[in-house]
């Protein structure tokens, strides 16, 4: 199964919600669809399930142009960020609904072996009796992914479904969904904001904003070959510190004098990236212009907030490194990454 | 969920809720720069009594008993985040502090005044919400003033204290701006100014970023810190998020069933957790916990014969789980412990190596260019000075 979009476009009144969108999904692929709120995720989850209609373009099943086809009839199934659940009927009976609609003609046998089958893969056996609305979060979340995963359908739509959980759930459902995901052979399209989700779970990424599709990649690729400043700052946590810098006599740097490394030749102007960890920062003397102003402690590493000569940048450094608010640091740059004119 | 019982409710400050415009943020000005603090804190503040919580418990209608012997003491000017799941009585404590419930026991001490029976109004307090509680009828700059006029300030002063709010959190252009015309970043924006146009005697926020995403997120959360630092108001600040606990807490209060597991600093609870919830729930990832027997003085895994760790103490015999962050598990290919691979997660700056050892799941934390595909297998050693030993009803051995 592949699925293959073409120039998808679609405005709603004045504003373009997805203008010229070229995709394709492999078989057994999970693509996930990273971008900010508003960059036209959801529009094109729909505009795939059926559920909009783009302006122009087409969409092909397996070579097949599906345009014309109801949702019904694409057999694809999606979830939600909002669990759409029967609250008063069992988890059985939820898992069970999407197998009895008239046009699937299963008997009882095989609609109770494919609900074993999910409940087993989400660890759903202990509440297969009980009422929906007596689960917690992460168990509806679990029952809505089950009722998709039980239908076997040619391409699964997940639209943010982690996003309303808490965060430590988040976490171990990611996990969950990717090891499940991986028995399936279902191709799977993923929409997220989130960017730890999106390198963690995706076979490669699509960075979408305001409706164009800015890199299409593995998690590799985004994350140390981001094509623009855009999509780097949308990868990595906490952020790329990014510079304006000049050529000067065949080095980078910025209006304030900070000096970025070796430019090469015929380049006058650039973007330079640098991420948090590629910053090695060393204690310092009284003299020196960088000051630590905040240092979080995030577990494994900490993050560390200065004022390299004027400029505000982040710092992730290993916990065993001691560091005070206040102190004067000298700073190294390990590796950096550098667009010209916007462009690598 | 319990979202009736713990979510919104009105504001003491009265407005009702706006809608939930989830359109774009206007673009965002460069990061807040922090100040130094008015008040510095230092280790000794730390111990005060600036808002004294004891013994207080909750009881709602139904008979819910929400919050069940909570003990606080919080120093001025500190920034103190009540971290939790949800129903663990976090904001249920909040809004006892805030007023906006009133203690079923216990008592509540604010700037040495007995104020657990007290109206919110009587209390000097500035909240903010999940949602927004801007005035849709009123421009940003009068819901700014709002709270001004109606303590009685003059004029000029109110002006200059709306001047200093709109510079630090950049909100000139939305000035004259409805709330109804604003994203939701923005109107979250100028909730947050609202409360910080006055410095009252403490500042409650109850998951102030929880509906915003991103960059904005971010942002706010800087601000948010820079303007405690700044005026030096002690807060009390309500999430589930243990990130976004550890990046803004002098001190994180965890709390579980209404109950506190443990209070520290971020890097206390992340280093030395009272207890299994804790090491859990604190840290991306929790604590791996590795099941096993004391025997004949050393820590064997369940179901092995590995001699993994030495006995923590002498004369310990029986089931007891170790505890270990993924930072301090390694590879190591002549160790006798070993794991297949279930998932190798990239993030980016690191890796969390999900691994499968005889039926115990460990997460490691390893380099993001060290790649391994599932069903590989590989030995395990820990950094035996950084395990830490629970006993069977999850306490930590002392």
């Amino acid at each position: 199964m592949s699925i293959t979009l073409r120039a998808i476009s679609k405005r709603f009144g004045p504003i373009p919600a997805l203008a010229g969108v070229n995709l394709d999904v492999g078989a057994d692929e999970l693509l996930v669809i990273l971008g900010p709120t508003g960059a036209g995720k959801t529009t094109l989850l729909r505009c795939l399930a059926g559920l909009e209609t783009p302006d122009s373009g087409e969409i092909h099943l397996d070579g097949r142009d599906i345009s014309g086809l109801s949702p019904a009839d694409r057999d694809m199934a999606l979830v939600f960020q909002n669990f759409s659940l029967y609250p008063e009927w069992t988890v059985r009976a939820n898992l069970a609904f999407p197998l009895q609609a008239p046009g699937r003609r299963l008997d009882a046998e095989s609609i109770h072996q494919r609900i074993a089958t999910a409940a087993r893969l989400l660890a759903l056996e202990p509440y297969l009796d009980r009422p929906a609305h007596r689960l917690s979060g992460g168990q509806m979340q679990r029952v809505a992914i089950g009722r998709a995963i039980v239908r076997t359908p040619r391409l699964f739509l997940f639209d943010e479904p982690l996003t309303n959980l808490d965060a430590k759930l988040r976490e171990q459902l990611r996990v969950e969904l990717a090891v499940i995901r991986r028995n399936l052979k279902i191709p799977m399209i993923y929409v997220t904001h989130d960017q730890a989700e999106a390198l963690s779970m995706g076979d490669r990424i699509a960075v979408l904003d305001h409706g164009r599709i800015l890199q299409v990649g593995t998690p590799e690729d985004i994350y140390q070959r981001p094509a623009s400043p855009t999509v780097a700052r949308l990868v990595g946590q906490p952020r790329i510190n990014l510079f304006s810098a000049l050529n000067r006599s065949g080095r980078w740097h910025t209006e304030a004098g900070l000096d970025l490394g070796p430019a090469p030749d015929g380049a006058t102007t650039a973007t330079i990236g640098i991420r948090p960890e590629h910053l090695r920062l060393a204690p310092g003397h009284a003299g020196d212009a960088t000051e630590i102003t905040l240092i979080e402690h995030l577990g494994p590493h900490r993050v560390i907030t200065l004022n390299w000569g004027g400029q505000t940048v982040q710092a992730m450094v290993d916990k065993q490194q001691v560091f005070q608010r206040g102190q004067r640091t000298t700073v190294q740059v390990a590796h950096q990454l550098c667009w010209h004119n916007g462009i690598a | 969920m319990s979202s009736r019982r713990l979510r919104g409710g009105a504001d003491p400050t009265g407005p009702e809720r706006s809608g939930g415009v989830d359109s774009e943020t206007t673009r965002l000005p460069a990061k807040p720069t922090l100040a130094q603090p008015a008040v510095p804190l230092q280790a000794g503040r730390i111990a005060g009594n600036f808002l004294a919580v004891k013994g207080l418990q909750k009881r709602y209608d139904d008979g819910f008993l929400a919050v069940r012997g909570v003990d606080l003491a919080i120093a001025q000017g500190e920034f103190v985040v009540l971290l939790g799941p949800s129903g663990c009585g976090k904001t249920t404590t909040l809004r006892c502090i805030a007023g906006l419930e009133i203690a079923s026991a216990g008592s509540i001490h604010l700037g040495g005044k007995d104020v657990t029976t007290a109206r919110p109004s009587q209390r000097d307090v500035g909240m903010v919400f999940q949602f927004y509680a801007l005035y849709p009828h009123l421009s940003v700059r009068e819901n700014l003033l709002f709270p001004l006029k109606s303590s009685g300030m003059r004029r000029a002063e109110r002006e200059q204290r709306l001047a200093q709010v709109v510079a630090r959190l950049h909100l000139e252009s939305l000035l004259d701006r409805s709330p109804r015309q604003l994203a939701g970043g923005d109107q979250q924006r100028v909730s947050l100014a609202r409360a910080m146009i006055r410095a009252p005697q403490l500042w409650l926020m109850d998951e102030p970023l929880g509906t915003i995403d991103g960059e904005a997120r971010e942002y706010l959360r800087g601000v948010i810190r820079s303007q405690q630092l700044e005026a030096g108001v002690t807060t009390v600040y309500v999430t589930h998020d243990q990130e976004e606990a550890m990046t803004l807490a002098d001190r994180v209060v965890v709390m579980d069933q209404g109950r506190i597991r443990q209070i520290g600093t971020p890097a206390e609870i992340y280093e030395n957790p009272a207890d299994l919830f804790v090491a859990d729930f604190v840290g991306s990832p929790g604590m791996n916990r590795i099941a096993g027997v004391i025997c004949d003085g050393n820590f064997h895994p369940a179901d092995t014969a590995i001699r993994l760790l030495p006995a923590p103490a002498q004369g310990l015999d029986g089931p007891l789980t170790c505890g270990i962050r993924s930072e301090y598990l390694h590879l190591d290919d002549t160790a006798p412990w070993r794991g297949t691979v279930m998932l190798d997660e990239y993030l980016g700056a690191w890796r969390n190596l999900h691994l499968n050892c005889q039926g115990q799941r460990l997460i490691m934390r390893t380099p993001p260019g060290q790649r391994h595909a599932p069903g590989t297998s590989l030995g395990v050693r820990l950094d035996a000075v950084h395990a830490l030993w629970f006993g069977s009803d999850g306490l930590r051995l002392q």
